[in-house]
Formats: C-alpha cells, structure tokens, sequence
C-alpha cells in the first residue's frame, strides 16, 4: 500500500509549525526513515521539496492560478471573482482552498484516496496532455484530484501543483534529513545531488545501497550537472592571495551552458538546469561539427554583432523561444566558448586537476565558425593580468576568471577556486510609482514595486522596471505600512502610489526595454535601501541612465 | 485480430460519444462486436459505446484490448461522407489501426491500453424513476437551461417529467406530461447535474430519435440511446451535484 497523500499533508502541516531547522531534519528525517516502497519515498521527496519533477525535467504541470481557479470552479459551482475575494481574505491560496473544497458540490462517479502512487500517475497523466482539449482535461483532471482530497490535503495539494509548498524545506535540510534516515553522510548525499540533480533519486540510492551506493554514483550524459561556480575577487591582487599562479580567462557575457554529447543525442542545459536545446539550432549543429566524441562541455553561449556581444536578454529570448527558432537563429547569431570538459568517452574527468582537462578540451574540440575554447594565459604578475582584464572590458565582456590550475570541478560550489573580476554598477536612486499586492503568503503584503527615473524636463516619472527581490518578511510588512497611505487607485491587485518614496536599488544590467516609458529595464533589481534622505526630484534622471546604457557597451 | 466493414456515419457517431469524454480510450474486441468504455478525467461522467456485430457490414475479429487515439481517428472519419465504408483493420503483429474509405488509407500505430486510465468500478445503481423522450426534446431543454446557467435540475412526480434551469435573476423549466413523453416509470426523483457534461452528451444523442434517462434523487443519472435499429447502444453515466441551501 502506497503512502497517501493525508499522511504528507499531515507532516508539512506539523513541519510548518516547527521553526527550528534541526527539529524539522529530525522529523523528516524520522519519518523518511520508515517509507518503504522507492517510488513513495522518491515523491515524498520531490513533493516536501515542492516540486513535481526535477527542475531540468522537460515535463512540466502547466498549472497556473487560473487554472486551478477553473478547477475548483467546476467542483464547487464558485466563480472566480468569489475564489479571488477568499484568496485575498485569507491571504494565502492554500488556507483559501482549503475552505472552498468544503464547499464541493460536484459529485464523483467513485471516490479513491490519494495515495503518492496514484498522485504520481495523475501528475505525469496531466502533463503529457496536449491538443485541442488538453486544458479541459486538465481542469477535469486537477478537479477530480481536488474532489478526491480532504480540506487539510488541498491546502497542501494547492500550494505544491502551483509551485508555492515553501513549507520551509530547503535542498540543506532535506539533505541532512537523508543523511540521518538512512546513516550517511551529509557530504556523499551532497556529492550525488550536485552529480545528478535529483535528491528523490539519492535517497532512494541511500535507503537501498547507503554510503557506498552514493560514492559510486557519478555523473551521467543528458542529466545536468550542477555547474560550478566563482566567488567574486575584489581585485587582482586579493585574487592572488586565494590562487598564487592562476589560469586567466574572459568572463564572457553571455549565458552558462552545459552541452551533452553523446553519438547523435546532443542536449544543451541552462544555468537553470533547464533544456534549452530545441531554441539552439546552430549551436547544435556547430557542436556536432567541432566534436565528434562523447563528452560534457561547460561553456558560454555569446550573441555577437558587429564583432560586440549583445546584451544578456537577447540571449535569454533565444533559451525561451519556441517558435520561429530559425528566423531568430540569423537575427541574433549565437557562438559557444567552451572552457571545461566534465566527461569523455566514458571517463569521468570532474577529479583531474584543472590543467589536465584543459588538455583534454583542446584535444576534443575543433574549433570551427561556432564554436571555440576560451582563450587563457597562466600568470601571477599583476600587469599581465590587468591587461587580459582591460581587453576583455574593452571588446564588452564582463571581466575575467581567474582560475586554480590543480583544482577539481566542484559541481554546485561556489568556493575560492574559481574567482572572477568584473566592475560593480552603481546603484540607482529610483521613485516608487506603484506596486502590486503579493500572492499566497504575501497577498496580504505588497510584493513588488513599480520603479521610475525622473525626467527634470517634463516633470514626470518614467517607469523603468520593478523590485520583488532583496525584500525580508518584516521588511514586507513595514514597506506595505509605509505605503499604504500613500495609495492613489487600485485595479485588481495593481496600486498606483504618490510618487514620494525613493529606493536605492542595485541591479545587473539596463538594458533597453519597450515595456516602459523610459525605454530601459533594470536586468535582477534588487532593494539595497530606502532613501528617506532623497526627495523624489533627487531621484536619477533618464539623461544618467542613458549614459550608464551606453558605458556598458 | 479485427478485419470489420462498417459504415461511416455509424462508426462517426460511436466515435463521437467517446471523444465528448476523452481522447484516448481502451477498446474491447469480441467476437459479438466491439465495446469500449471510458471514464472523463475527473471522473464525473462515464461512457459506454457497445457495437454490436451486426452494426457491421462485415466482421471478423478474435478476441483483444487495444489503446486507440480516439480523437485522431475522429478527425480522420470527418473526411468520410455518410454513405461511405469503412473498412478496419486492427493488426496485432505492427500494433497498428488500418481504416480505409474511398480511395484512402489511414494507419496508424495503437497505444498500449495499460497507458490509459482504467474505467473506475462504477457500483450497481437503483435508479427508481425511467424518462423516455423524444430527443429534439431533450436537446431543447439542455440548450434553454445553458442560456442561463451552468448547471439543471432533472425532476420527476407522479404525473411529470421537469428539467428545471435558474440563472441568478430567472428561471427556465421545460416540462413533459405523462402522455407527451414515450414512455415513463413514475417515482419522485430530483438531482442536479452540471451542464457542461449534458450540453455535450447532446451531440451524439440527437442522432438517436429517443433518449431514455434513469434517474434517482442526489444520485449519478443514466443516459441510454441508441443508434442503427438498436445494432449500436450508448450509455453515459453522470455523477450530480449537490444542490445548496
């Protein structure tokens, strides 16, 4: 008998109202313990964790608020407007479904519990649907789920097919949770993860072959490894004190990738882990030219024009593109620049030293008009290395690496091996012009801010982007005070504010946008503080960040 | 394991009450004829579509269960006219569906029935009360009740049959006498039904000229028709909904 899906609701309930993280490893840790069956003990994993398949998984639920909205619809007759109005009451989705399903009125044909097995095989059931009735089973489909499950189960169901369980369990805690079910160690359960990118499929290594199931657990073509990756140095000269003779590359702005080869089966991953291949023609079909044995490369994805790379988004735009793949293919022409190789022919190369596989990439990669390897020079003078930094600012790269020769590759780590060099943006002074309230746990909350610079000659402020990130719960909460009186209309869940409050803002990139007035967005904004010294006319102009666009270039 | 001839428009309609609940469904293959039934993904409504051996021109076939792609095969008989035949032929040895009609051959490779949802144990229903009307009527009231609402209640007493409709600022009720329906087993009974199912059930059931319904109180109704002199029956099972207070 499959574990049912009343016994998981019932422990992320009892998780949640735990706050210490070592209590919660203990409890989950516990109750992994005694799951017998793999595949009930792989989804309890996934599910704790929120998710319903790995993130490189290409299936995907496709559920959204909307969707699910639809659902509980047909099962309780409610309409969308009255579900919105609980949501926001309530606060949260899972707190407000869980008191419309109380309200079902549809009847089922047969009722069956929902075990992790028939979750399972529901799940997997709505993502291979597709075709002209694909959203009408879906919504059937998630509402005989919902129909099925008690209150408290669709509190939790809710939450975890919108991808919103944050019951608090991180990838740290379920970590160490395996490592004290099954007796091992917290390091191997750590290693296999970053090899395989599926804590579900760890545990049940644990559970069935313990400590020396998981250190025989090694990296496989087309499962994504976790890439490693670099601190930040200060300068050349802190960077030296890390690595005496570093191997120095370009940090070239583009996109992280990870290209699987193997015969004919070449699969490209995102930073993400996500498979970008089918938006990728000509890097496919580069790769398949410049390398004819099995291998894992680690590189970057560059869009050059003009003999400068493009700015990130266009790169970005290409990763998510669907449709129209090749005509994009000639208007943003994409190269990849290997520098690693995890994996050839059969041989795992992740414990060579940096040097060796190196060797090996250039051996194995031919370069050709797409592809290419990343050119490097070892040094430890100071001069040497600021020259390839000064070059690598001047053809519009980010920076450069600087790398330990003798080091392995780390997949995950973020460790003192690999450190880069790039300049730090200032910081913005924008005024907050609106907002919008959050969902789930933050719907009581304002969850983002609507940015604007200011233009001295009209007297108005331009809308450049918005700021949900850098922002604490407490700091939710004060920010939601600090505006409310300050609310000029709302339509749904968008407010439009009184210009007065300034937010210093740190971000990656401008990049040019049609979406707002002023014609830029801020590329990962985030909250560094609020200036209460400034004064909305103090904030930065559009005519300041014309000219931080510009020197990016 | 199947070599049948049947017609277009009858094997289009059998097909049709299928897909108005799913587009995949497992297929039994008797030597009396072909049956499938299918439960729709949120397991509210059921159907089942039996053809008889003689609703075939001709028909030869041992014993099997196969995954058919129902949806496709719709789509490939609307290019059939009426009076075309059909010819079916399921081959065990490529796992694939033959149909071909007027010059063209359409095959295609079977899905394994293990891959499709099982029908749910459905248990033995007592469905006092036996409505059967003609189905121009049925189709009347079903589309009047849409235009307000999104559910109807199904009513007998002792003298009538009512499909009622309420809408938040009006009402709808279409009722039958005794004597005006075709035939009609007296037992006060009431449900609720959502008619996002019965606006579809509609479709195949206008090719049938009668529709008998059973019908009990808070309790899944039975839709029963049939098509071709009886040689092809449909049924749709549909669970109620619970009427608020």
């Amino acid at each position: 008998m499959s574990l049912t899906f009343h016994e998981i609701a019932r422990l992320c309930e009892k998780i949640e109202g735990i706050s210490s993280t070592l209590e919660i490893r203990d409890v989950l840790g516990e109750f992994l313990k005694d799951i017998e069956d793999d595949g009930d003990l792989y989804n309890t994993i996934l599910f704790l964790m929120g998710d319903v398949f790995p993130a490189w998984d290409e299936r995907d639920l496709g559920i959204g608020i909307g969707l699910l909205y639809e659902a509980l619809k047909f099962a309780t007759g409610l309409s969308k407007e009255e579900m919105e109005r609980i949501v926001k009451e309530m606060g949260d989705v899972g707190l407000a479904v869980e008191f419309i399903i109380g309200k079902k009125k549809q009847q089922l044909l047969y009722v069956e519990e929902i075990t992790l097995q028939s979750l399972r095989n529901r799940i997997n059931e709505i993502s291979r649907m597709t075709g002209k009735k694909a959203q009408i089973n879906k919504i059937r489909a998630l509402a005989d789920i919902f129909m099925s499950v008690s209150p408290l189960e669709a509190r939790y169901l809710a939450r975890l097919v919108l991808g919103e369980l944050r019951i608090g369990v991180g990838e740290g805690i379920m970590r160490d949770a395996i490592a004290r079910a099954f007796s091992v160690s917290s390091e191997q359960v750590e290693r296999a993860y970053m090899l395989i990118s599926d804590l579900g499929k760890v545990a049940v290594i644990a559970k069935n072959e313990g400590n020396s199931g998981l250190k025989k657990v090694t990296l496989t073509p087309h499962i994504p490894i976790r890439m490693m990756l670099a601190q930040m140095a200060k300068s050349i000269e802190e960077a030296l004190k890390d690595i005496d003779m570093p191997v120095v590359e370009w940090k070239y702005d583009g996109s992280r990738v990870q290209v699987h080869k193997t015969g004919d089966k070449l699969t490209i991953y995102s930073r993400r882990l996500e498979n970008v291949t089918p938006s990728l023609p000509e890097i496919v079909e580069g790769v398949n030219k410049s390398v004819k044995e099995d291998v894992i490369l680690d590189g970057e994805v560059i869009a050059i024009k003009d003999g400068r790379p493009m700015p990130f988004q266009n790169i970005l735009r290409r990763f998510r593109r669907k449709y129209d793949v090749r005509e994009k293919a000639e208007e943003i022409p994409l190269y990849v620049i290997f520098f690693d190789i995890l994996y050839w022919n059969g041989i795992v190369l992740i414990d060579l030293p940096l040097k060796e596989r190196r060797k090996i990439l250039e051996k194995v990669v031919k370069e050709s008009e797409r592809v290419s390897v990343a050119t490097e020079i070892m040094s430890n003078e100071i001069s040497v290395i600021r020259e390839v930094y000064t070059e690598a600012l001047k053809a519009g790269h980010e920076g450069i690496m600087m790398k330990n020769p003798e080091s392995h590759y780390i997949p995950g780590r973020r460790g003192k091996n690999w450190l880069k060099l790039k300049p730090t943006l200032e910081t913005l002074d924008l005024v907050v012009i609106g907002g919008e309230w959050g969902e789930g746990r933050r719907a009581r909350f304002i969850g983002s801010y609507e940015l604007a610079c200011y233009d001295p000659s009209t007297n108005s402020f331009l809308r450049i982007g918005r700021v949900a990130t850098g922002f604490s719960d407490e700091q939710l909460e004060e920010l939601t005070g600090m505006f409310k009186d300050l609310i000029e209309g709302e339509e749904g869940k968008i407010i439009h504010f009184i210009p007065k409050i300034v937010f210093e803002v740190a971000y990656e990139e401008i990049q040019k946008s049609p979406k707002y007035e002023s014609g830029f967005a801020l590329r990962f904004p985030r909250l560094v503080r609020v200036r209460d010294d400034k004064s909305p006319e103090d904030a930065d102009t559009i005519d300041r960040i014309e000219q931080i666009y510009e020197s990016q270039f | 394991m199947l070599d049948a001839l049947i017609s277009a428009d009858i094997l289009r309609t059998g097909i049709e009450a299928i897909l108005t609940l799913v587009p995949e469904a497992r297929f039994r293959i008797l030597e009396e004829g072909v049956v499938s039934r299918a439960v729709d993904p949120a397991n509210v409504a059921m159907v089942s579509v039996e053809l008889k051996k003689d609703a075939f021109d001709s028909f030869s076939a041992t014993e099997a269960e196969v995954g058919v792609d129902v949806n496709r095969l719709y789509d490939i008989l609307k290019m059939a006219r009426k009076e075309d035949e059909v010819e079916l032929v399921i081959d065990e040895g490529s796992n694939t569906l033959k149909v071909q009609f007027s010059g063209l051959r359409y095959t295609y490779t079977l899905i394994d029935p293990s891959a499709i949802r099982k029908e749910p144990k459905v248990p033995n229903l007592e469905l006092p009360a036996r409505i059967t009307m003609k189905t121009d009527d049925f189709k009347k009231a079903i589309l009047a009740g849409e235009k307000i609402s999104d559910h109807v209640v199904l009513k007998t007493d002792e003298n009538n049959f009512y499909i009622e409709a309420e809408g938040d600022t009006d009402q709808i009720v279409f009722s039958l006498t005794k004597a005006e329906l075709v035939d009609f087993v007296p037992e006060t009974a009431r449900s609720m039904f959502s008619l996002d199912y019965l606006k579809e059930f509609v479709k195949p059931i206008s090719r049938s000229e009668f529709v008998t319904i059973h019908l009990g109180t808070d309790y899944p109704a039975r839709f029963e028709f049939t098509i071709a002199d009886g040689r092809v029956k449909v049924e749709y099972l549909l669970a109620p909904r619970i009427e608020s207070e």
